[in-house]
């Protein structure tokens, strides 16, 4: 069954001339793990926000199970859909138990407060991104991983039946980074999520996605499962860069960028 | 802070202060009257002085203070919450600048009319605030932008144009009008009849429930507008009537006292650095907090340096400063 279906969407930023997403076509499944790669300016995080309703189509429509997504009450999009933004700091001291809480905002009435199975799910959240233990820390004072892990529960916490990430490990160590990866697989495979990640760690993308897409300049250039997606000459003509591709235990393929690209040009 | 239990203590704390300053301030003041005396008679009989004193003089005033400070530092921390900006007060959109400028224009020309019980300064100040406010919206309409950082340059903007004329006014303003207007900017505290206590306590009332109701919304809309959005808030929404609310209610009491710096800024940063973000407790403990802060400084300003009073918005300043200084270092020692 469709869970997103995109067509002919065009976007643009009022005040960037440069940048524009044309005629994006784009169906994903319910319960796909897509990855959507391409170099800085492809418009990855710009498709995320139109499909998370942030931002509003110039043209073209979205359709969330078949339905518009731009019909659909601010409230009940937040319950299908959530959004997870590179980590941030917040103006104002906050605790993590507080950011994670804000996940039930959709499901609570103006006066009402939190119910116990609210708060269950909360904790629920927090656990399964391994973050019970600082609920009470105040979330400014965490590591990057931390963070991104706090916003991942508050994420959970709406209960969604889609995730959408940007650019999620960002400044995040190789162990930060695999240990989040790993954390989206699980969540994807053992609670059927739609998981969609815009990430520029190829190999990462290439291990644990089922099915990668790949932009260039506002465009989607490729699409299909990794090995089809991911070859040194599409990589060279996306990303710019020369890559050597190692074979690794699981016939799979790790991509290494040669050195020096500038001299090369 | 997470515990709720401490947030409530907090606020009831904050309840018995407001409580004591309503019941207690009355009775400070150069002229000593008696507790006994005041409830002596009722209905008030002209030869009670401590009563006529009591009710028709310090009370007014009290509760013109307590209205004011509490319904400053609920439009601050709608302002720091939406804006996202810890430096935020009642003022970062432009009210203070254009009911300045409306209470320096109904000074420079004279009129004596009244309208329902406020005068001519009083309206023509409301009048410049709303005008201030609707400068800032039409200028973040006609940039098709609301984010925060627009509304506040364009704020700091219509301020810095209003400032401009209040000078000139004043420059070219004869010596007593120019007194008045000195008076005025500073910011200080009549006596009103009840009847205009009425009305603003009628205003204020609705817009604190109002801006109560978004509580969870500001909650979320303080951390980020992309954020809040993520999570289910109409932002555009909420922004537009939190924001138009907390300005009514600040051009309102503003329209009467004159811009009192400091209790819209540094009221909701103390509760900000004692109970945290939310705003659920925020919003009620600042208001009363406010209220309490603003009618002590009152009190201290009009009561000890007799004959004459110290305008109360030099005070809050004198007051508010050091206290917000030494609650920033001890957070800071704190981590």
């Amino acid at each position: 069954m469709d869970y997103f279906k995109i067509q002919n969407l065009s976007f643009c930023f009022p005040a960037a001339s440069n940048f524009k997403l044309e005629s994006i076509n784009l169906t994903i499944q319910k319960g796909e793990l897509v990855g959507v790669l391409g170099p800085n300016g492809a418009g990855k995080s710009t498709l995320l926000r139109l499909m998370a309703g942030l931002l509003q189509p110039l043209s073209g429509e979205i359709f969330v199970e078949s339905r518009p997504l731009r019909s659909v009450r601010v409230k009940e999009r937040a319950m299908k859909i959530a959004f997870v933004s590179q980590s941030t700091t917040f103006p104002f001291p906050l605790s993590v138990w507080e950011i994670v809480e804000m996940g039930r905002h959709p499901f609570l009435g103006r006066f009402e407060m939190m119910s116990a199975q609210d708060k269950s799910i909360c904790e629920r959240a927090l656990k399964l991104c391994d973050v019970w233990d600082f609920k009470d820390r105040s979330y400014n004072e965490l590591s990057g991983g931390e963070k991104q892990r706090v916003l991942l529960a508050s994420a959970l916490a709406q209960t969604p039946q889609a995730l959408l990430l940007d650019e999620p490990t960002l400044s995040l160590d190789w162990e930060h980074q695999l240990r989040l990866f790993e954390m989206i697989h699980k969540l994807h495979r053992n609670k059927g999520l739609t998981v969609i990640v815009a990430t520029h760690e190829l190999n990462l993308a290439n291990r644990f996605m089922d099915r990668l897409v790949l932009m260039k300049k506002g465009k989607i250039e490729a699409d299909g499962q990794p090995v089809q997606v991911l070859t040194p000459a599409r990589i060279q003509s996306v990303l710019n860069v020369k890559v050597d591709a190692l074979k690794d235990k699981s016939n799979g393929s790790y991509f290494v960028p040669k050195t020096p690209q500038a001299a090369e040009k | 802070m997470n515990n709720v239990r401490a947030k409530t203590t907090v606020l009831i704390v904050t309840l018995g202060l407001f409580l004591g300053v309503l019941l207690g301030c009355p009775f400070a003041g150069p002229t000593v009257i008696s507790y006994q005396k005041v409830f002596q008679s009722w209905p008030l009989s002209l030869d009670n002085q401590d009563a006529q004193i009591f009710f028709n003089v310090r009370l007014r005033r009290v509760l013109l203070a307590l209205l004011a400070g509490g319904s400053m530092a609920c439009a601050g921390v709608v302002f720091q919450a939406v804006l996202r900006n810890p430096l935020a007060c009642p003022f970062t959109l432009g009210v203070a600048g254009g009911s300045s400028f409306g209470a320096v224009a109904a000074i420079l020309l004279g009129f004596g009319l009244s309208v329902g019980g406020f005068s001519t300064i009083t309206l023509f100040a409301f009048a410049g605030a709303l005008l201030s406010i609707g400068m800032v919206y039409t200028l973040a309409s006609v940039l098709r932008s609301y984010a925060a950082v627009t509304l506040l340059l364009a704020g700091i903007a219509i301020s810095y144009f209003f400032n401009a004329l209040v000078l000139l006014a004043y420059y070219v303003a004869d010596f007593t009008q120019a007194y008045s207007m000195m008076h005025w900017l500073i910011g200080s505290l009549d006596v009103i009849d009840f009847g205009s206590l009425e009305k603003l306590s009628l205003l204020i009332g609705i817009g604190f429930l109002i801006i109560f109701s978004f509580s969870r919304e500001l909650n979320l809309l303080s951390a980020g507008e992309e954020l809040a959005k993520s999570k289910g808030v109409s932002t555009v929404w909420v922004i537009a009537v939190s924001i138009i609310t907390a300005s009514l209610m600040t051009s309102a009491v503003v329209a009467l006292t004159g811009p009192i710096a400091f209790v819209g800024l540094i009221i909701p940063h103390i509760y900000r650095i004692w109970i945290g973000n939310d705003h659920r407790f925020l919003l009620p403990c600042s208001v009363l907090g406010g209220a309490a802060f603003l009618t002590l400084c009152d009190t201290v300003a009009r009561s000890f340096f007799g004959p004459t009073e110290v305008p109360v918005g030099v005070f809050t300043a004198l007051i508010g400063v050091p206290v917000l200084l030494w609650l920033l270092f001890h957070r800071r020692a704190k981590g």
